[in-house]
């Protein structure tokens, strides 16, 4: 069974990149695209996603204010959110962290090494972890 | 003679007037002085402060489009790869490799604008420790030079920061792998040594060393003392990040070498005892 991913990506070079990288890694996704906070949001709660890939400094609506909501939304709160964004700042990593992110990657220069991040996420959310 | 004491009282009261007056200015002068120095000082510092968020911010934001460029070179290097002539091939690794060395050089200048960002929490941290955090982070390159580390000394657990120490220890063994002898394989000797107060650390290599006329621009940033068309390529920031964490956390570095002999880097940290100093005179 198909499972999707909701990549929230304001950059259409890395949301390609990375799109390209899961249909390379993870046979059994769909990855659908939103490309702002706003519509992020909005896609999270009609469809609740297997998993969540979210970039922190989006339009409309940024990546904590994703999380947050996500959070304190019953209905949502267990789907698997994983922040992928440019930023190590500390203030970033915790911030997400607090808000309960379930992990933090800094994407990564290089197309093998997107595929490489791509088949960890796959190998731990779809063939270890057990998503609700 | 009423009179006289009248004339008296009146210049004595003028000259303690003029005297008041007087006083009063200089001290009106000493007090605005020191508001200059505190002005002084305080707008340094914010200046300071917005140099180090530009530089964070910059640096930051010029990795994001490094991504999508490195992305879909590798990407076509990958797809198309067999599709290419050679010569395409090499021109799309050139390009490679140069967009993986400014995030290099992206990250380095994070780093540097970090290091002397926030305020340093400190725990115990053993020497030896942070010596392997360093080392072991290096696991590729030193495996693809062959590089030996041996540590002399007794281990000696200074009150640091972990990954700020971990970080020196990553980029000085860093260095001298990467500015190794070609003729023969690099060895990176530690010794420890703590002296009262202070803990003293070497670090030599056997690499190709520097001109030690030029050992005063070894840790400014940007500097490089191998030229950029020559085997050894790095960002010219390492060193500086070095200094600047050595500092911070209230220590003073030296540099020696023999040009084709190797370099020694000497750092000299507070230990246990004696932490939250300023840097040592």
């Amino acid at each position: 069974m198909l499972k999707e991913i909701l990549l929230i990506e304001d950059s259409s070079a890395d949301a390609k990149l990375i799109s390209i990288a899961i249909q390379n890694t993870i046979p059994n996704a769909i990855v659908r695209v939103a490309n702002d906070g706003e519509s992020g949001l909005n896609e999270i709660s009609l469809r609740k996603p297997y998993l969540i890939l979210l970039d922190l400094n989006l339009p409309k609506k940024s990546g904590i204010e994703i999380l947050n909501e996500i959070h304190s939304d019953p209905s949502l709160h267990s789907i698997p959110v994983i922040v992928l964004t440019n930023s190590t700042s500390p203030r970033d990593i915790e911030a997400a962290y607090s808000a309960c992110a379930n992990a933090y990657i800094r994407k990564p220069v290089g197309f093998e090494y997107i595929l490489d991040a791509m088949s960890v996420i796959k190998k731990f959310w779809f063939d270890l972890a057990v998503v609700s | 003679m009423i009179i006289a004491l009248w004339i008296i009282l009146v210049v004595v009261t003028i000259v303690l007037i003029c005297v008041y007056v007087k006083f009063r200015e200089k001290n009106i002068l000493f007090i605005n002085n020191n508001d200059d120095k505190t002005d002084d000082k305080e707008s340094l510092q914010e200046l300071n402060d917005d140099l180090e968020q530009l530089l964070y911010i910059a640096s930051h934001d010029l990795r994001e489009p490094l991504v999508g460029v490195a992305g879909f070179i590798s990407l076509v290097l990958k797809n198309y790869g067999d599709r290419l002539g050679d010569e395409a091939e090499s021109f799309l690794k050139e390009a490679l490799e140069a967009s993986k060395l400014m995030e290099q050089k992206i990250d380095d200048i994070l780093t540097l604008s970090r290091a002397g960002k926030h305020e340093i929490q400190s725990d115990p941290v053993s020497l030896k420790k942070a010596i392997d955090i360093g080392w072991t982070s290096l696991n590729g390159l030193k495996k693809e030079k062959k590089a030996k580390l041996e540590i002399t000394g007794e281990d000696v657990v200074i009150n640091s920061n972990r990954t700020m120490i971990s970080q020196v220890f990553q980029n000085l063994i860093g260095n001298a792998i990467k500015y190794k002898h070609p003729d023969r394989d690099p060895v990176i000797k530690i010794g420890i040594s703590r002296n009262k107060d202070l803990v003293t650390i070497s670090v030599s290599d056997n690499g190709i060393g520097f001109d030690p006329n030029q050992s005063h621009r070894i840790f400014q940033a940007f500097q490089r003392l191998h030229s950029s068309e020559s085997e050894y390529e790095g960002t010219g920031i390492g060193l500086a990040i070095v200094k600047k964490i050595v500092v911070k956390l209230g220590g003073q570095i030296s540099a020696n070498s023999i040009e084709g002999d190797g370099s020694t880097f000497t750092m000299v940290l507070p230990s246990v005892e004696n932490v939250k100093g300023n840097p040592i005179n």
